[in-house]
C-alpha cells in the first residue's frame, strides 16, 4: 500500500516535472498550450487549439527531444546505481565515483576523435550506435576492473574501491583532456560537456538510440532483484540458497554499464546520480532490490527533470552545466553516507 | 548418507586437509573438534562446496557433489557459516526469506511462508522481523542466520546441515537451544555437522565426534570414546580429566587450571634475581609448572 503511493507520487512528480520543462526556458511558453502541444501529437485535444507555430515547434524540436532524455539519462543512472551497489555490497559504489562514467566518457572521445579517418563511411545512425556500444565497452571494462581489484577475500573492499575509482577517474579524465584537445575538430564536443555532462545535445536521433539501451536495464534488472538482495548476506549463498551466482553479475555488469555507457556517450558524465537516487530510495521505501530498482529508475528520471530545469533557469539566459547542479545535491549525500558508515569502513 | 571419501586440500601448496574419510548416516549428529587450524573451516568449506578438494570426493545419496545441479542441492544442503555480514539494512523476515529464494518454481515453494514463521518462532525471533539486520547484536544476527538455513531445509528430512560454529556470539540459553534444534532436527532424519570449540557442548548434543589436528582425522566416534584425557591432551595441549555424568550419562571434561606467575612472562613484573624465560622455547604449560 504504502510502496503504491510512492509509485504514484513519484509517477505524478515526474508528470509535473515533465510539463513544467516543457514551458520553461528562454522562450516561456504556458503551461496549457503545453498540454495542448502534446495532447494533439497524441492525436486528440483537450483545451481545443492546438498552439502556435513557433511554440510548438520549440517544444517538439527542442524542449522535448531534452526532456525525454534527461528522463532516459536519469533513469539509467538511477537503476544502474542501485543494481552496481547491490553487486559491491555497498552504497557508495556509483558510476562516477567508481570510474565506470569516466571509462565510458574516455572511449566515446576516443572514437569521436578517431570517427574521421576510421569510419568516415558509416551513416549517422550507425555512428551513434558505434558511439554507444563504445562507452558501454569502456564502461565494462573499468567496472569488471574496479570489482576484481577491490576483491578482497570474495568481497568487495570499500577503501581500495574508492582509491581505484579516483585513479580511474584521474587516469581517464586526463586522457579525455588530452584528447579534446589534440583533436582540433568541431564535432567534438568541450571537456566540460565530459567531464560536467549536459543535456544540451538532444535530438530526436540521440534519443532513439539511447532508448533500447536504458529500456533493457530499467526493465530488466528488476529481474535479478532476488539475486542481488542475496548479495548482501554473501557471495558464496548466493550459491548455496540455489542460484547462479556469476550469471548475476556478468548481468547485472552488463545491463547496468550498458546503460550508463549509452548515457555517457550521448550526455557526458553526469555525476552523483546513481549515489543519491538508491540512497533516496532506500530512505522512503527499504532496501529490497525488488523495490529499490524500479523506484530509482523512476526517482532518477525525476531528480534529472528537476536538475536539468534548475539548470536551465537559475543563472538565465546562461545554462549551468548539470552536473554542477546533481553534484550540488549529490555530494552532500555521499558526505552524509561517509560520517554515517565512517566506523564501519574503517573496520 | 553422505561419504567423504579421501579428500586432500591445499592453498597455496600448503596442505591443510590430509586424506580425510568418512561418511555420516542419516540421522546422526556429529561434532567437528579441534585446536586453531586444525583444518575443521577448511572441512566445512569444502563440504559446502565453497572450495573444491584437490583429490578425493564428496558423495551425497551416491552422487558426487559436484555433479549435483544447483537448485537441488540447494534444497539438499544448507551452511551456517561462522560470520555472516549483511551489509544492508535489510529486514530480519526478509533474511530469513532469502533461504526460500532458490525455490521459486519448485513444488516446495508453497511452504514458504510456514518454513519462514515456524523458524523464526522457534529461534525467538519473532519479536524482531521487522528490524533491520543492523540494529542487532552479533548474537541476534548469528540467530537470524540460524533461522535462514533452517528455512532453506525445513521441508526436507533427508539434508544436510552445516553450522560452522553456530554458537559464536550467543549467551548461554540460545547456545544450548540452538544445538538442542540441532539434535531435535537430526532425530528426523537430518544430516547434521557442526563445528564447535566447546567440547562439553558437543559431548552433550552430537551422537559422534570427530577431532581433527593438523589437517588429519584423528579421532571419530561416540563422545565416551573419543573424549579421553590422553586425546584431549594430544589435540588440544591441555590437561583434562574426563568424567561420567552421574544423571545424564554424558561425557564431562574438566580442563586442569594452568597458574601462572606474571612475573615470569613479564619483564617488568620481574623481582630482583628472579630468572627470565624465554617464551621461544617454553611453552606456557611448561612455565606453569617450573
Amino acid at each position: 500500500m504504502r510502496r503504491l503511493s510512492i509509485y504514484t507520487l513519484l509517477s505524478a512528480g515526474l508528470l509535473v516535472s515533465i510539463c513544467f520543462s516543457l514551458a520553461s526556458g528562454a522562450m516561456r511558453i504556458p503551461i496549457k498550450e503545453v498540454i495542448d502541444t502534446l495532447t494533439h501529437k497524441l492525436g486528440f485535444t483537450l483545451f481545443g487549439n492546438s498552439g502556435h507555430g513557433i511554440n510548438q515547434s520549440v517544444i517538439m524540436m527542442i524542449r522535448l527531444p531534452r526532456t525525454l532524455l534527461g528522463i532516459l539519462v536519469g533513469a539509467a543512472l538511477g537503476v544502474s546505481g542501485a543494481a552496481i551497489q547491490g553487486i559491491f555490497r555497498n552504497p557508495l559504489a556509483e558510476p562516477g565515483l567508481v570510474g565506470i562514467s569516466a571509462g565510458a566518457s574516455l572511449m566515446a572521445v576516443l572514437i569521436i576523435a578517431f570517427e574521421t579517418f576510421l569510419f568516415s563511411g558509416l551513416s549517422q545512425l550507425l555512428g551513434y550506435y558505434l558511439l554507444a556500444f563504445g562507452a558501454f565497452a569502456g564502461a565494462g571494462i573499468t567496472a569488471m576492473l574496479v570489482y576484481n581489484l577491490s576483491k578482497v577475500n570474495g568481497q568487495a573492499n570499500v577503501p581500495t574501491m574508492l582509491l581505484a575509482g579516483i585513479a580511474i577517474n584521474a587516469m581517464a579524465g586526463a586522457l579525455t583532456g588530452l584528447v579534446t584537445y589534440l583533436a582540433d575538430e568541431q564535432k567534438l564536443r568541450s571537456i566540460t560537456f565530459w567531464m560536467m555532462g549536459s543535456l544540451g545535445g538532444a535530438t530526436w536521433q540521440n534519443v532513439g538510440c539511447l532508448f533500447p539501451f536504458v529500456c533493457i536495464a530499467v526493465f530488466g534488472l528488476p529481474f535479478l532483484a532476488k539475486g542481488l538482495n542475496l548479495f548482501a548476506i554473501g557471495e558464496n549463498q548466493v550459491e548455496l540458497i540455489g542460484l547462479n551466482p556469476h550469471r548475476i553479475k556478468i548481468l547485472v555488469v552488463v545491463m547496468a554499464t550498458m546503460a550508463v555507457g549509452a548515457s555517457v556517450a550521448v550526455s557526458g558524465i553526469i555525476g552523483f546520480i546513481g549515489l543519491l537516487i538508491p540512497h533516496l530510495t532506500r530512505l522512503i521505501g527499504g532496501v529490497d532490490h525488488r523495490f529499490v530498482l524500479p523506484v530509482s529508475a523512476l526517482m532518477g528520471a525525476l531528480v534529472l527533470t528537476v536538475a536539468d530545469l534548475v539548470s536551465r533557469l537559475i543563472v538565465q539566459p546562461i545554462e549551468l552545466p548539470i552536473g554542477v547542479v546533481t553534484a550540488l545535491m549529490g555530494s552532500p549525500v555521499f558526505l552524509y553516507i561517509l560520517i554515517k558508515d565512517k566506523k564501519k569502513l574503517v573496520n | 548418507m553422505l561419504r567423504v571419501e579421501s579428500i586432500t586440500y591445499k592453498l597455496n601448496k600448503r596442505p591443510l586437509l590430509k586424506d580425510i574419510s568418512f561418511s555420516i548416516r542419516p540421522g546422526e549428529m556429529v561434532a567437528l573438534l579441534g585446536s586453531n587450524g586444525a583444518g575443521k573451516s577448511t572441512l566445512m568449506r569444502l563440504l559446502s562446496g565453497e572450495r573444491k578438494p584437490e583429490s578425493g570426493r564428496i558423495m551425497l545419496y551416491g552422487d558426487d557433489l559436484r555433479d549435483y545441479k544447483r537448485k537441488i542441492l540447494a534444497t539438499k544442503r544448507a551452511y551456517l557459516q561462522q560470520h555472516n555480514p549483511v551489509t544492508m539494512a535489510f529486514s530480519v523476515k526478509e533474511v530469513v526469506m532469502m533461504g526460500r529464494y532458490g525455490f521459486k518454481g519448485l513444488p516446495s515453494a508453497k511452504n514458504d511462508e510456514t518454513a519462514v514463521l515456524e523458524t523464526m518462532e522457534l529461534c525467538g525471533l519473532l519479536d524482531f522481523a521487522d528490524r533491520s539486520m543492523l540494529s542487532l547484536s552479533g548474537g541476534e544476527q548469528q540467530r537470524v542466520h540460524l533461522a535462514r538455513v533452517l528455512t532453506q531445509l525445513w521441508d526436507n528430512p533427508d539434508a544436510v546441515l552445516l553450522l560452522d560454529e553456530p554458537t559464536n556470539n550467543m549467551d548461554l540459553q540460545f547456545q544450548h537451544q540452538t544445538l538442542s534444534i540441532a539434535a531435535a532436527m537430526a532425530k528426523k532424519g537430518y544430516m547434521i555437522i557442526v563445528v564447535l570449540h566447546d567440547v562439553n557442548l558437543a559431548a552433550q548434543y552430537a551422537s559422534r565426534l570427530i577431532i581433527l589436528k593438523d589437517g588429519r582425522k584423528w579421532w571419530d566416534g561416540t563422545p565416551a570414546q573419543v573424549l579421553t584425557p590422553q586425546h584431549i591432551y594430544t589435540a588440544f595441549g591441555i590437561h583434562a580429566q574426563a568424567y561420567t555424568d552421574q544423571s545424564s550419562l554424558k561425557t564431562v571434561i574438566v580442563p586442569k587450571e594452568i597458574k601462572l606467575d606474571a612475573a615470569k612472562f613479564n619483564s617488568n613484573l620481574q623481582a630482583a634475581g628472579q630468572p627470565i624465560y624465554n617464551l621461544a622455547n617454553t611453552s606456557i604449560d611448561e612455565l606453569a609448572t617450573i
